[in-house]
């Protein structure tokens, strides 16, 4: 119907501008004559598709992109606002009703059905038409560019969530091979913690409670039987997790090397472990900043002797019920190369009415609570090991453990935790 | 650099980590929290870097204050070389150390007393009901 329509020159219309592209504008009438003159006056500014038959026009904008839909209001096979109705139920577009057909309560019902956009009786004033024509584009293009941008924002929106999805991934992957790196250095570090089997000669019963903050720990102890003697060694290297290990593996191999060569004497131990840390971690008087604090102990159960070194930590021990300290020297080891005619302090300890002893490192003192007001702190845990002196030794590692966990409830640990127990009893018995 | 003009720097603080200032009008180097850190030389160079330089800020006194809940072996030494640095302060600068220690927390103040004696140093010791709550 619409191909074969002749077309009428436009009339000469003042030399106004086309403001806004060619976008198709469908306009309906089932009387010829006004078809006619509706595309010669609007052929140049617009794309214009003509139909006299609403049901055809229908079936056109279902199919196609049409920005405007212009309508007669009465025809025969359909009014104006039912066509407009069954259109935008489907399609989003911009509705005109072009009518000389003017009952109000018509107006205000197609106004609220379907959403009108004007509704112009004619006959219509060109210029106001084109006007309306062309704000109704400009709205057109605004909710399309409106959709355009929100299409555009869903798009990008999924490239994101697929973009985190991947770096989740790779960061899972780093995070998984972080930690299977670290679960072999823990089995490498673990080799290096001397199995306490070789004590249950010496002793009752031996606890060892090792708690690492990151798999592997800077917290480190170590056994050695020389003859009848032997050596006990606890040390807390400063950082944890990589850094803390590694000084771990070297203030062990240190002491793994001299205990066998040198002297026994824990003093001596102990100032010969802090000058090979100083010359291999360069320490010089200006800048210390790594090294390990810790005890060495030497124990001669037949002799019911022990000798305690430290530094800067404690040797506890119970004699008759009673909680003793000893503490160790103030200077931790790699501060500063000792001279040989500097005097390391040693303690010797009669061990005949020596009930148990403890070495620790000082994770589990300053484990913080769970609102992160207050340290455990020294005062508690030592009440904490007079109260288990009642308990069975076996028992004494789950009362601490419990404890510990029971304080820190959501808390993360702090540092490293080792707390090594010795039971003499059965010695003295 | 991190430093203003006249000296004055902020470091907030983290979970592992204190809060760490110098405020030039207090004349105040300030750390207090927890002292954890996963680095703790590069954590503390700025103040090392600050009382390297502190002679080209006009300053002639300075105040220092420790608030500690907490702090590890690596912390340690890092305060034992700044107490260090503060004492090697010459010239016509004085200084004055307080640390605020929890009268509870033994190990804290014995630390202290530590610092005092292997640096042959003042400080003085404030024990308080320590709050380091939000």
């Amino acid at each position: 119907m619409v191909s074969e329509f002749i077309e009428l020159e436009a009339p000469a219309l003042n030399g106004s501008i086309a403001e806004v592209a060619k976008c198709t504008i469908v306009y309906v009438d089932d009387e010829e004559h006004n078809l006619r003159v509706f595309k010669s006056l609007f052929r140049k500014y617009y794309d214009i598709v003509l139909f006299d038959n609403p049901l055809e026009a229908l079936e056109y904008l279902r199919r196609e992109e049409v920005a405007i839909l212009i309508s007669d209001q009465m025809m025969p096979e359909m009014k104006g606002t039912e066509l407009i109705e069954k259109i935008s139920e489907e399609k989003d577009l911009i509705t005109i009703i072009l009518t000389g057909y003017s009952d109000i309560e018509v107006i205000k019902d197609a106004i609220n059905r379907c959403g009108i956009y004007r509704f112009i009786t004619k006959p219509y004033d060109f210029e106001e038409l084109k006007a309306d024509c062309n704000n109704a584009l400009e709205n057109y293009k605004l909710k399309r560019d409106k959709e355009l941008l929100l299409h555009q924002i869903k798009e990008q929106n999924a490239v994101l969530e697929e973009k985190v999805v991947q770096r989740t991934e790779e960061l899972s992957t780093t995070n998984n091979r972080l930690i299977e790196s670290l679960k072999y250095a823990e089995r490498i570090q673990s080799a290096i913690l001397t199995d306490r089997e070789m004590l249950k000669q010496a002793f009752r019963d031996v606890f060892i409670m090792y708690k690492p903050l990151e798999i592997v720990s800077g917290d480190f102890y170590l056994f050695k039987k020389i003859d009848s003697k032997y050596i006990i060694a606890s040390f807390d290297c400063t950082g944890h997790g990589v850094p803390g290990a590694i000084l771990s593996m070297l203030g062990s191999s240190i002491l793994n090397g001299i205990v066998s060569t040198h002297t026994l004497r824990p003093a001596e131990l102990l100032a010969t472990l802090n000058n090979k840390v100083c010359e291999i971690l360069n320490s010089t008087e200006d800048r210390m900043n790594d090294g390990m604090e810790g005890s060495i102990i030497l124990y001669h159960p037949e002799a019911n002797k022990l000798i305690y070194s430290g530094a800067r930590s404690e040797l506890v021990l119970f004699r008759n019920g009673e909680m003793e300290k000893v503490k160790g020297e103030r200077f931790s080891i790699g501060d500063r190369y000792l001279a040989e005619e500097e005097v390391i302090e040693q303690v010797k300890i009669d061990t005949q009415d020596v009930t148990s002893f403890y070495l620790f490192s000082d994770g589990y003192k300053d484990q913080i609570n769970e609102d992160g007001t207050a340290k455990y702190n020294a005062k508690r845990f030592n009440s904490l090991l007079c109260e288990i002196q009642k308990q069975e030794f076996d028992n004494q590692q789950n009362v601490l453990e419990q404890e510990l966990s029971q304080w820190k409830g959501s808390a993360e640990q702090v540092d490293d935790i080792m707390i090594l127990g010795f039971d003499l009893k059965d010695a003295n018995d | 650099m991190f430093l203003d003009s006249t000296g004055s720097f902020v470091i907030e603080s983290t979970k592992t980590t204190p809060y760490v200032s110098f405020t030039s009008s207090k004349k105040l180097l300030e750390i207090k929290g927890v002292s954890s850190p996963d680095n703790t030389p590069v954590f503390y160079s700025p103040v090392f870097t600050f009382l390297e330089s502190i002679a080209s800020y006009d300053i002639q006194h300075l105040n220092v204050c420790f608030s500690l809940l907490y702090f590890n072996s690596s912390s340690a030494k890092a305060f034992y070389n700044i107490l260090k640095r503060i004492k090697g302060l010459t010239g016509a600068m004085t200084y004055k150390i307080d640390w605020f220690c929890d009268e509870n927390d033994e190990d804290m103040i014995e630390s202290v007393e530590d610092f005092m004696d292997l640096l042959d140093l003042d400080i003085r010791i404030l024990e308080t009901e320590l709050n380091h709550g939000e």
